[in-house]
């Protein structure tokens, strides 16, 4: 076929901004999802939602104020905001730590690679502390599980343990006593915990699944 | 600027607000109450449908813009 420079420009098509976001949503929360399992970067997956909302809901302004298409961008809006609704809702009902990634970690720490704090979404996690060498004093984790099992395991002899643990269903296992159900909220405290020179808080927070914590 | 297109930009504003809402209660800075939160959403969603109707098939004089 050859070249008319007279011939008339067939119109531009208007951007498809609908495809446009979702490829990039898609992209986004794969490689969130992708450093997450990775243990690169710990995604806040509500925060992370809501910026998408935010996005869809600009790009559908803009798309509308420029007359591009915004199809398929209504339906992801009110799908996301229901979705957020309910995870809002969800986490205020039943204060899930809704935090971490998904899958299975067994930690074994050194007191210079101990974290204050330690999230899973999904899964199963082991904190094994044998090799901690706590120092005197007060040293506090924090540790949530949102659907899984944790296990804090072989804490070591000469620190004195205090335990709070919330369990919103299933079963906690707390330094040799053990309750089930729902909406467990119990305290385990070492007798002379307060005279104790190396003192250990753990503050732990499972949403659905089973927690351990022994020596 | 056409209806379909004032539709669809007041839509995308009240996606957008709803998102910076939420954004700001899963970082903490303020919590909402399921009792409050529900029908607040339903009243936005709401708005947000009327808003929405037709936003991609009424005519703005450039033809449709799915």
């Amino acid at each position: 076929m050859s070249y008319d420079p007279y011939a008339p420009e067939e119109p531009r098509r208007p951007i498809a901004v609908g495809p446009l976001v979702w490829g990039i949503i898609l992209i986004v929360v794969g490689v969130g999802w992708l450093l997450s399992t990775l243990e690169v970067a710990t995604i806040p997956w509500r925060a992370a939602l809501a910026i998408v909302l935010v996005i869809v809901g600009i790009a559908m302004s803009a798309a509308a104020a420029s007359g591009a298409s915004t199809e398929g961008l209504f339906g992801a809006g009110v799908t996301l905001a229901i979705i957020l609704a309910l995870l809002s809702t969800f986490a205020s009902t039943f204060t899930l730590p809704l935090a971490g990634g998904i899958g299975e970690r067994s930690l074994s720490p050194t007191i210079a690679t101990l974290e204050s704090e330690y999230n899973l979404l999904a899964g199963q996690m082991v904190i094994n502390l044998e090799q901690v060498q706590f120092p005197e004093g007060e040293t506090r984790i924090e540790v949530g599980v949102t659907f899984g099992q944790v296990d804090i395991v072989n804490i070591p002899d000469d620190v004195a343990v205090s335990v709070s643990a919330h369990v919103t269903a299933g079963e906690a296992h707390l330094l040799g006593s053990r309750w089930d159900g729902v909406s467990i909220d119990q305290t385990k405290t070492d007798a002379g915990f307060a005279e104790a020179p190396r003192k250990l808080v753990i503050d732990v927070q499972v949403g659905f699944g089973q927690l351990g914590v022994r020596r | 600027m056409s209806a379909s297109r004032r539709r669809g930009l007041i839509a995308g504003m009240l996606f957008a607000a709803m998102g910076i809402m939420f954004l700001l209660e899963a970082l903490e800075v303020y919590t909402i109450a399921p009792s409050t939160l529900w029908p607040v959403l339903l009243v936005v969603l709401g708005i947000a449908v009327l808003a929405g109707i037709g936003g991609d098939s009424e005519g703005d004089g450039q033809g449709p813009v799915s």
